[in-house]
Order: C-alpha cells, then sequence, then structure tokens
C-alpha cells in the first residue's frame, strides 16, 4: 500500500518532469510564429481558466464577471510598461510584471469579494454580472486610464531584463509565459490541498454542513473569491505583455463568458479539466477563425452540447473510464465499437450542419458557390440544399439512436464492474 | 446549580405564529437527554435556535455559562457543541475519508490555511482513521460519500458530528428510517460516543429513547411539558395524554 502509493508519487514527477521538458522544447518543434502566438495565448489562458475554476468548480460559485481582474490587471501592467517607456518608471525586470498584475487582482479580489460573496447562486452570479457592466462601462467612460475602444498600446521591449532576454522575439515571451504558467497552475494546484482548498469542496457540497464544523463559509467564499482573482490578474498581466495592447474587450463579458466556456468544456469537476479545455477551445479558436466567420455559432453549439449531454465536460468523460482501467481494462473493447459508430454520426451531423451554415452565410455574402472542404457547391442549386438537409437529418437519427447504443453497453460494462468488486 | 446548557423562557416566532412558547430546559453535564414530542412540537426548532441557525424571538440560551442565543453556528461550535441533522447531511462528492478529515480541521487548529499540505499530516491521518474505526466505516475510506447506504451515511453524519472532539452533541433523529439491526448498530455507536459526553438526542424510536436516556423531556406544542427520569417520565399523566397516547 506504502510502496505503490510512493511509486504513484514517483509516477507524477515522473511524467511531470518529461512535461515541462516537452515544454521547453516546443518552440523548436513548431517553430513558426504562428504556433508560437498560439502557445503564448495558450499558456496566458489555462491560468485564467484554471483561477476561474478556483471559483466555479472547486467553490461552487458561478461568476460572469471574472474579467474584470483579468483585463484590469492587463490595463495597470500596460500602463506600467507605458511609464517605462517614456521613462517615468525606472525599468523592471518583465518578469516581475505579472506580480503587480496579481497583487491589482487581490486587492480588487478582496474588494469586490466583501460584497459579492454575501450572497449565493443566482444572487452572486448577478452581482457578478452588474461589476463586470459596470467596468465594462467605465472602461469607455474614463478615456484619461482606459483609452475608450481603442485601448492603450505599450512596448515590452524596455531594455535588458534578466539573464539577457530582451522580450523581442516572440519565443521570450513563450518562455516568460511557460514559467509563470507551471509556478501558478502548481501553487493553484497545491492550495487544493491544504485545509483551505478541502474547505471550499466542503463548502461547495454542503454549506451547512461546513458551518457546523466550524467554519464561517462566508470566508472560505471570500478568499476563494480573492485567489481565484489574484490569479486571474497576473493572467491578465501576461495577456498584456503578450499583446503589448489592452481593449475594453479584456475586461467585458465575452471574456468571462470565454473562461467559463474554457472550464466547463474542459470539465469543472477535475483540476486538469480547465487546462484541456482552454487548450482546446484557444485551438479551434484560432484554426476556425481564420476558415470561417459563423465560428462564434459553432462555439455556442459546442458549449450547448456539452452541457446538455456531457456536464462533465472533456475531462469527466475521460475519468469516467478509470474504474474499468482499474478493475478490468479488457471490458474496454466492448465500448469500441458504439464509440466508433457514435463518432461517425457525430461526423455526419457536423458536416451536414456545417455546411448548410456555411451555405446560408454565402448567401448573405453575396457569393453563388461555396468551396467546402474539397467540393464547390451552388447556393442556388435546390438539390444541394436537398442533399445537405437529408445528411444533416441522417446525423441526427443515426447520432440519437447511437447515443443510446453506447449508453447501453456503458450501462453493461458498469453493471461487470460492480459485479466484479462485489465478489 | 449551574447547568451545562440552560435555556430560558426561550421563545420563537415566525410571522404570527409562535413555534416555539417559552422553553425552560436544563442539561447536565455528562447525561443523555432525550428530547421527545409529537410531530411539529418545535423539536427541530428548538435545535435549530440552541446551535445557533435561527434567533429566539425572546429569552437566553446559556452554553457553560456563556450566553450563545446571538452567536452564528460556527462559533457555538468553536465553544465545543455540535449537532447531526435529522436529513443526512454530509458532503457527499468527497471520499468518506475527506468528509471526517474535514471535521478534524478546526479542532486541530488549521482554521483557513492555505499553505499546510493536510497529506503531510500523519497525525491527522490516523486520527481521521481512528473516527472511521468507530464509527466502521474504514472498509469505504475512499468511497465517495454519496455512494454509501442510508444507515452508513447517518454514521457518517454522527462520525463528522464527533471529529472535532466537541463534548456536547445534539443528535436529531439519528436512527429515523433505520432497520432493526441497523438501529441496533445505531443505538451501540451513540452509547458508544457518549462516553465522556454530554448528548441531547431527539428521537422517535421509544426503545431507543427508554434505552439510552439519563433524562427525558417531552415539548408539546411549543412547550416543555414534563422534564424527569424515564421511568417518572413513563408514569406521568400529562405526557401519557398528550403524547404517549394510552
Amino acid at each position: 500500500m506504502g510502496k505503490e502509493m510512493f511509486n504513484s508519487i514517483k509516477l507524477k514527477f515522473i511524467s511531470l518532469f518529461i512535461l515541462i521538458l516537452f515544454l521547453l522544447f516546443l518552440p523548436y518543434i513548431f517553430s513558426s510564429s504562428f504556433a508560437l502566438t498560439l502557445f503564448c495565448k495558450m499558456g496566458v489562458l489555462i491560468i485564467f481558466s484554471v483561477a476561474y475554476n478556483m471559483l466555479l468548480g472547486q467553490t461552487g460559485l458561478l461568476s460572469f464577471g471574472h474579467a474584470i481582474y483579468f483585463g484590469l490587471a492587463g490595463y495597470a501592467s500596460i500602463h506600467i510598461l507605458a511609464a517605462i517607456n517614456n521613462s517615468y518608471l525606472p525599468s523592471l525586470p518583465l518578469v516581475l510584471l505579472p506580480f503587480v498584475g496579481a497583487i491589482v487582482g487581490l486587492i480588487l479580489g478582496v474588494s469586490i469579494g466583501y460584497l459579492s460573496t454575501k450572497r449565493l447562486g443566482t444572487a452572486f452570479a448577478m452581482i457578478s454580472l452588474g461589476f463586470c457592466e459596470l467596468i465594462t462601462a467605465l472602461t469607455l467612460i474614463f478615456v484619461v486610464f482606459f483609452n475608450g475602444e481603442d485601448g492603450i498600446q505599450a512596448d515590452r521591449v524596455t531594455g535588458n531584463d534578466l539573464f539577457g532576454l530582451t522580450y523581442g522575439p516572440q519565443s521570450e515571451v513563450y518562455y516568460l509565459i511557460l514559467f509563470w504558467c507551471i509556478i501558478t497552475v502548481l501553487i493553484m494546484y497545491l492550495l487544493t490541498k491544504t485545509p483551505f482548498g478541502r474547505m471550499c469542496n466542503a463548502v461547495r457540497d454542503n454549506q451547512q454542513r461546513a458551518e457546523f464544523i466550524g467554519y464561517n463559509v462566508r470566508k472560505i467564499r471570500w478568499i476563494a473569491f480573492s485567489l481565484s482573482a489574484t490569479f486571474a490578474g497576473a493572467a491578465g498581466s501576461l495577456h498584456a505583455i503578450n499583446y503589448e495592447h489592452i481593449g475594453f474587450e479584456s475586461v467585458s463579458l465575452v471574456q468571462s463568458g470565454m473562461v467559463l466556456f474554457m472550464a466547463y468544456i474542459g470539465g469543472i469537476g477535475n483540476f486538469l479539466g480547465p487546462i484541456l479545455g482552454a487548450i482546446s477551445l484557444t485551438y479551434l479558436d484560432t484554426m476556425l477563425s481564420d476558415v470561417t466567420e459563423a465560428w462564434v455559432l459553432y462555439y455556442g453549439v459546442i458549449f450547448v452540447l456539452v452541457i446538455a449531454f456531457a456536464p462533465q465536460g472533456i475531462s469527466g468523460i475521460i475519468l469516467m473510464h478509470s474504474p474499468i482501467l482499474r478493475n478490468n481494462p479488457a471490458l474496454l473493447k466492448k465500448l469500441i465499437t458504439p464509440y466508433s459508430i457514435f463518432l461517425v454520426s457525430i461526423l455526419l451531423l457536423t458536416i451536414g450542419f456545417t455546411s448548410i451554415v456555411e451555405l446560408i452565410h454565402s448567401i448573405k455574402s453575396n457569393h453563388e458557390t461555396l468551396k467546402f472542404f474539397w467540393l464547390s457547391f451552388n447556393n442556388k442549386n435546390i438539390l444541394i440544399w436537398l442533399a445537405l438537409g437529408l445528411i444533416m437529418t441522417s446525423g441526427v437519427i443515426a447520432s440519437r439512436k447511437s447515443f443510446g447504443l453506447v449508453k447501453e453497453k456503458w450501462n453493461e460494462v458498469m453493471e461487470e464492474i460492480k459485479l466484479s468488486l462485489i465478489k | 446549580m449551574n447547568y451545562h446548557l440552560e435555556l430560558k423562557n426561550v421563545k420563537k416566532s415566525f410571522g404570527s405564529t409562535s413555534i416555539i412558547r417559552g422553553v425552560n430546559l436544563n442539561i447536565k453535564k455528562g447525561e443523555i437527554h432525550s428530547l421527545i414530542g409529537p410531530n411539529g412540537a418545535g423539536k427541530s426548532t428548538l435545535y435549530n435556535l440552541i446551535s445557533g441557525v435561527y434567533k429566539p424571538t425572546t429569552g437566553t440560551i446559556k452554553f457553560n455559562n456563556k450566553n450563545i442565543e446571538n452567536l452564528p453556528s460556527y462559533e457555538i461550535y468553536r465553544l465545543g457543541l455540535s449537532r447531526s441533522f435529522q436529513i443526512t447531511n454530509i458532503f457527499p462528492k468527497m471520499s468518506v475519508f475527506e468528509n471526517i478529515r474535514c471535521g478534524l480541521l478546526w479542532s486541530m487548529g488549521y482554521h483557513y490555511s492555505t499553505y499546510k499540505i493536510l497529506d503531510k499530516d500523519k497525525n491527522l491521518n490516523m486520527k481521521t482513521n481512528e473516527i472511521l474505526e468507530q464509527i466502521s466505516l474504514s472498509k469505504f475510506s475512499k468511497e465517495s460519500a454519496g455512494l454509501l447506504s442510508y444507515a452508513d451515511q447517518r454514521a457518517l453524519e454522527i462520525g463528522i458530528t464527533i471529529a472535532g472532539g466537541a463534548e456536547t452533541i445534539l443528535l436529531d433523529e439519528p436512527t429515523a428510517g433505520m432497520s432493526k439491526s441497523e438501529t441496533q448498530r445505531a443505538t451501540k455507536l451513540i452509547s458508544n460516543i457518549a462516553k465522556n459526553r454530554t448528548i441531547l438526542i431527539v428521537e422517535h424510536d421509544m426503545g431507543v429513547v427508554f434505552d439510552l436516556s439519563d433524562t427525558i423531556s417531552v415539548l408539546v406544542y411549543g412547550e416543555i411539558i414534563c422534564s424527569d427520569e424515564p421511568d417518572k417520565v413513563k408514569i406521568n399523566k400529562a405526557v401519557r395524554e398528550a403524547y404517549l397516547g394510552d
């Protein structure tokens, strides 16, 4: 037992080590500037979504306004950078700037958290929404500080930083973000292992009971809120360094919704969930926004489908299989066929749906033909519409049927596991 | 005489409805004190008043000579008064082990710490296992609490209630909805934890009540009509008319 645990800890350390090594060499494996920009964005959003999930998944507080801490810390950082550019401030190693962002986040989190953690559930969510709208409005009103819709720019190259880094090349920014990403995610992970972290879960599960084991549940929520804002602030600072620009959209509801999507689609029940969510959604966002203007629509559809059919998110779906792996991995074979049938039907549905959406979109933009994958369609041809409609309908039917099949097989496998556990 | 827990003329009304109409109740240190009465008599309300969920409209509640009627629940708990609930009140998504360990945190001085790693504290984890042993749930240590059977969840609830080492425990219908054998197990557990503790218990199973109690108080329509030793309560005329019903 003890040895087993020791081995599992050792395994964790080794895989973490390999992961960090891999991340260090990532810019050499994918060296295009496109890939680097993508990785930088992912790193920032990983910090942000893990911080957000400290609130949503760990403490059970749904906030619609978490971009405030991200964005305002970004504004503060850009102002500091600009002040250094103009020699109002002495040069500061850029690697320390996220500290400033974190402090800004902490101060905001402590004060806004004091007000909003008085209430729970819907009221809490509404207060957060109110603050988000308020701050977004402020960015457009207080032009002195926020510079309205244009936002603010600054130059991140402020002279030689530690180890001779200049942060001119994107790859150096990548390492800065990687450094902060590893540190903050590690701290946030360790936080879940502390009394505070455990009591966050306790408050989430049952706040009355938490109170009757001696805890002021409001204080727990307040600390969680403040710390979550702190890490969001660090992420906002990195965001500002990465783009050398910050605009009002970074504090807005759009940004708040984005982090909610990431945490939710990745899975809020697991520490790794928001990381997966941030990686996959940033990837899709960057890739698809180049290909299609209807990407936001697909984004919404994915979100609705995940909430309706897989509320446990990507990480939740993966972890569902761990009892099978632990007890009888051979049973996984039974799931291969239903899973592949289901994936094929989903693919059919996706092709049908996206081509119809793109076809409708092409009417608006006055193109008669639409290039889609390797095919080109004429949107005046009724037969094409009918054919696509047919594909989509059959995709819907097939998906529903095969989802039933997946469920059925899944239940069979779970029954077998339960039986083997009783024996 | 100074009592351990002392309620004086406690009244509670919700709007124009008065639920508790002047309760005087004295609980001695170290006794098992049962509170019985028909449905709707106000037993749960009285518990909620003692444990700080509600504030009394008038009256005083003293615990170890300290007024507690205006304190929030978590401060009453920290003074050494812990309670269980009529409806199972555990942390369903956390493991059985975590449930008990959370119950230990405050008393072990961890409070709101954000830098101590719990898995490293051998003493804490040993104590958690001791309590799991005491409530016979060791074998389910890693299961998620929501998956336990009803009786086991009730046992876990008692485990969380006693984990922090509170010397006074309020139990709210600990055997409700249990089978005979489960009730026996629960009764055994209660008399086991009653050593060195003061227990106030609300219970409908008269077998359990007369078996365990040192004192029985009868609450009818928001008033205590009798508070005495079990044998005397049994033959009390008012109690027989109002409650025992024969």
